[in-house]
This record gives C-alpha cells, sequence and structure tokens, in this order.
C-alpha cells in the first residue's frame, strides 16, 4: 500500500490539496506500515520533526458564530441596524441579508497578550494567553453537512480521510491496547454526516475513529449479554486467531486478512483498558467538579473532555470531541441558532466553556 | 480535483475493532451459534462414521465453511468441544476471515 501511495503522490502535493480544513495542518513524516520508499525518504526529510504527539479535536456543530465569539469586528459594531454596504451580495442558505447586527457579547481583550475574546466564553477567556487563535480558515460551503467534511477532511465531498485518520498512517498508534482515534460525540445526536466525519476514506480502514458512546457502555458488544469463563474465552479466541493466521498464510499477503485479525487483537485489548479508562474513580472529586461533571447541564460534556484526556494519557493519539449534533430537538442540539442566536448560543457555551 | 482510484467497500466495516466485537459477543452471533449446534447435533444423531464430538465437528466445518478440517485444525475443534461447547466452535468458525470473506 505504501508503495503505491509514493508512485500516486508526494507529499508537497498532498499538503497542497489539504490545504483547507485540517487536514492540512499536521502531517509532518508520512511512514508506512512496513518500510517502504517513503520511509527512508521521510527519515532524510528536512520537515521540522513532530513536537506535539498527541490531540484532542473540540468541533462545535451546526454553525458556531465567530463573530460573537473569537473574531471581533468593530466594523460590525459602528454599522448596527443598517444595510449592508458596497453591491456585493452575500451568499446565504435561503432569503436574502437583513440588516447587519452587531455581536450580543461583549468583546474585552484578555490576558498579556490582548487577545480578544467576547463574554460568550468566560472561561476560556480566563485563559487567552495560552490560545493560539486562527481567524482565516474559510468553508466552500454555507451547508451544514459539505462544511462539516471539509472541516474534517480538508474536502466538501465524504470520501476522503479524516485528520485523525492522516494522523494515525502518518504516526501510528502509541498504545496497543485502545485504537488509535477516538470519537467522542455529544449524548444528544451524532453530527451532520455521521461516521463520514471520522472516515478514513481511502486509507486502511483500521485508521478510521472508533465511536465512543456516552454513558456507562461506551463500547457496544465490548462484552457478551451471556458471558462465558474466562477459560472458554481464552481457548476460543486462541483458536480463531490461529485459524485466522493459517488461513492467512495460504492467501499469502492480503492486508484485510490482517486488518481483521489485529482488530481482534484490539477487541481483546479493549475488553480491559476501556473500562479502566472510563471508570473516573481514580480521579479526584475536585478535578472532576473543575470538568463541570457534577452539574446536569455540564455532565456529559465534562465527562467527554475528562475521559478524552484520559484517553491521550492512555496513549490514544487522536481524540474527537463533538459538542452539539445534527439540526433537530427541541431546543437544538448544538449552535445552530436559526430561530435565536442569542438564546442559542448562551445555552450551548455553557456546556463547553 | 485530483482523483485517486478509491476500493472502500467491504473493508470500512469489517475491520475495525468495534465490528470484531459485534461479530464476537453481540446476541444475534450468540443465538445463531447456539441454533446452529442445536441444528448439528441433530443431524448427526444416528449417523455412523465416528464419535458424536467427531462427526459435529465435521459438521460444523461443513457448514460454515463448505470442507473438512485439516487434521491439525479437526484436533484443534474437537478439543474446543470436549473442553468447553459445540456452540462455541460454532460462534469462532463464524467470526473467521474464511467465512467472512469469501474468496
Amino acid at each position: 500500500m505504501a508503495e503505491k501511495m509514493a508512485t500516486m503522490f508526494d507529499r508537497r502535493r498532498f499538503l497542497d490539496f489539504s490545504a483547507t480544513g485540517l487536514s492540512g495542518a499536521a502531517l509532518f513524516s508520512l511512514l508506512g506500515q512496513e518500510q517502504s520508499a517513503m520511509a527512508a525518504a521521510a527519515k532524510k526529510s528536512p520537515h521540522p520533526i513532530a513536537k506535539a504527539k498527541r490531540a484532542i479535536h473540540i468541533c462545535l456543530v451546526g454553525g458556531f458564530s465567530q463573530v460573537d465569539s473569537f473574531d471581533y469586528k468593530t466594523t460590525l459594531e459602528k454599522l448596527h441596524g443598517k444595510s449592508l454596504p458596497g453591491d456585493a451580495k452575500p451568499d446565504t442558505f435561503f432569503g436574502s441579508a437583513g440588516l447587519l447586527r452587531k455581536s450580543e457579547w461583549k468583546f474585552r481583550q484578555r490576558g498579556k497578550s490582548g487577545l480578544w475574546v467576547s463574554d460568550l466564553f468566560p472561561h476560556l477567556a480566563g485563559v487567552a494567553d495560552e490560545l493560539t487563535v486562527i481567524r482565516s480558515m474559510v468553508a466552500d460551503t454555507a451547508n451544514h453537512m459539505p462544511a462539516m467534511f471539509q472541516e474534517n477532511s480538508g474536502f466538501p465531498a465524504n470520501g476522503f480521510p479524516s485528520l485523525g485518520s492522516w494522523l494515525s498512517y502518518g504516526l501510528g498508534n502509541e498504545s496497543e491496547s485502545l485504537p488509535t482515534f477516538v470519537v467522542l460525540p455529544d449524548a444528544r445526536s451524532l453530527p451532520n454526516g455521521g461516521a463520514s466525519n471520522w472516515s478514513s476514506g481511502f486509507l486502511p480502514a483500521r485508521h478510521q475513529g472508533t465511536l465512543f458512546g456516552s454513558g456507562p457502555q461506551p463500547i457496544r458488544n465490548l462484552f457478551a449479554d451471556k458471558p462465558i469463563t474466562e477459560a472458554a474465552e481464552a481457548d476460543a479466541l486462541g483458536l480463531l486467531g490461529e485459524l485466522n493466521r493459517s488461513h492467512l498464510a495460504r492467501r499469502g499477503k492480503n492486508n484485510l486478512l490482517k486488518a481483521r485479525i489485529k482488530a481482534y487483537e484490539l477487541a481483546a485489548e479493549m475488553q480491559v483498558s476501556v473500562p479502566e479508562a472510563v471508570d473516573f474513580g481514580d480521579e479526584p472529586a475536585s478535578l472532576q467538579e473543575a470538568y463541570g461533571i457534577e452539574q446536569k447541564e455540564t455532565t456529559d460534556c465534562g465527562r467527554r473532555c475528562l475521559l478524552a484526556r484520559r484517553l491521550l494519557e492512555r496513549g490514544v493519539r487522536f481524540v474527537q470531541l463533538f459538542s452539539g449534533g445534527a439540526f433537530g430537538g427541541k431546543p437544538r442540539h448544538g449552535w445552530d441558532g436559526h430561530e435565536n442566536n442569542f438564546k442559542n448560543h448562551q445555552r450551548e457555551a455553557k456546556l463547553i466553556d | 480535483m485530483i482523483c485517486y482510484p478509491v476500493s472502500l467497500g467491504i473493508e470500512i466495516t469489517i475491520s475495525t475493532p468495534s465490528q470484531a466485537l459485534s461479530q464476537w459477543n453481540h446476541a444475534f452471533v450468540l443465538r445463531l451459534s447456539e441454533k446452529l449446534a442445536d441444528r448439528i447435533k441433530m443431524e448427526v444423531k444416528g449417523t455412523e462414521g465416528g464419535g458424536m464430538t467427531d462427526l459435529c465437528v465435521n459438521r460444523a466445518w461443513q457448514l460454515v465453511l463448505g470442507r473438512h478440517p485439516t487434521a491439525d485444525e479437526k484436533a484443534k475443534s474437537v478439543r474446543l468441544v470436549r473442553d468447553h461447547e459445540l456452540a462455541l466452535l460454532c460462534r469462532v468458525l463464524l467470526n473467521s476471515n474464511e467465512f467472512i470473506l469469501v474468496d
């Protein structure tokens, strides 16, 4: 696979077409699973060595407003109540643009850096000196699903690998007992586009995100409803492994067969590692409180944020957390505040701030 | 737009740990394994040519994988059935790559 990829494109062209969205941001070396010409070339590469080893990506779903949070538009304030000047017609979802409206949250300069952050996120504003804000990211579409795809893969169509998948492919797994790329969606619903947002696209399937649900059983079917003895489980899985390996030996090189064998091995490891990771018994009460786990409205998000941190501590490379789900619900599950932007954002911000 | 020849298909759905867990632990697969074991026991009743376990193992391989087991595969299968139960062997065979993926 790696040899084929090496002839299809080189890293310069790859980084070119991933310029939008997050996919272009963090790739330093492309190493295949086996030694390949590409791996050898990467070792001699002048590219800087990656310092960041693991990441959590928090995706606010539904159309989070930048002008109400991190992008202070002073001209918008001045033109409050007036029509948009000039001849250019903005691209609207439907209908036409009305009168201009300034942000309903006050912007202030924060910390030593003087970063402008609105009062929408009072806690985040408190750590402004630790933030880097990139205001130049632009989507090609105003529609939810293609914009989600573009944010996660660099392309507004589905079928392309997500950022987590690229990191898994390029940097590999640090843990033998947990997946490389984990997805923690909002308990209310999945984001627009669902699993396409954490798809591996044309990369091997093992690089797709593994979904952890909310609640006490984050991985479905982690254990059978009617469990058997440990000895029976070990003997059965042992036989399965042997049968699969001799089948593979008869078939010759086959990545899909290998992937399935590895999947069962990882699944067996996860039966131990997942319950340990999701059990917050060893976390002090004060920390759980700081994450808002005790308060009803922030329990879900707080748990997922703490779980994300614990997963990273246990070697998971990339955790993708979604705040908000697909449109729908009363009130809406996410940042899609068409009816009342103030109420919507004020409510959603409390969950993640 | 650069296009790549892609073959997504079945690989997306069958080679992740989540899928392995489903295939191994889902109530449907467990039920299927038990029903298959019951069927095999009924079918081999009264058949000659070996002990009950031997006949059941052969029949399980025939039904699920369409062939007889090799001597080594047979010995290991018989041991699993003797140590535990036929339904467990059925569960193993229903999870095997040889069953899931048609050559």
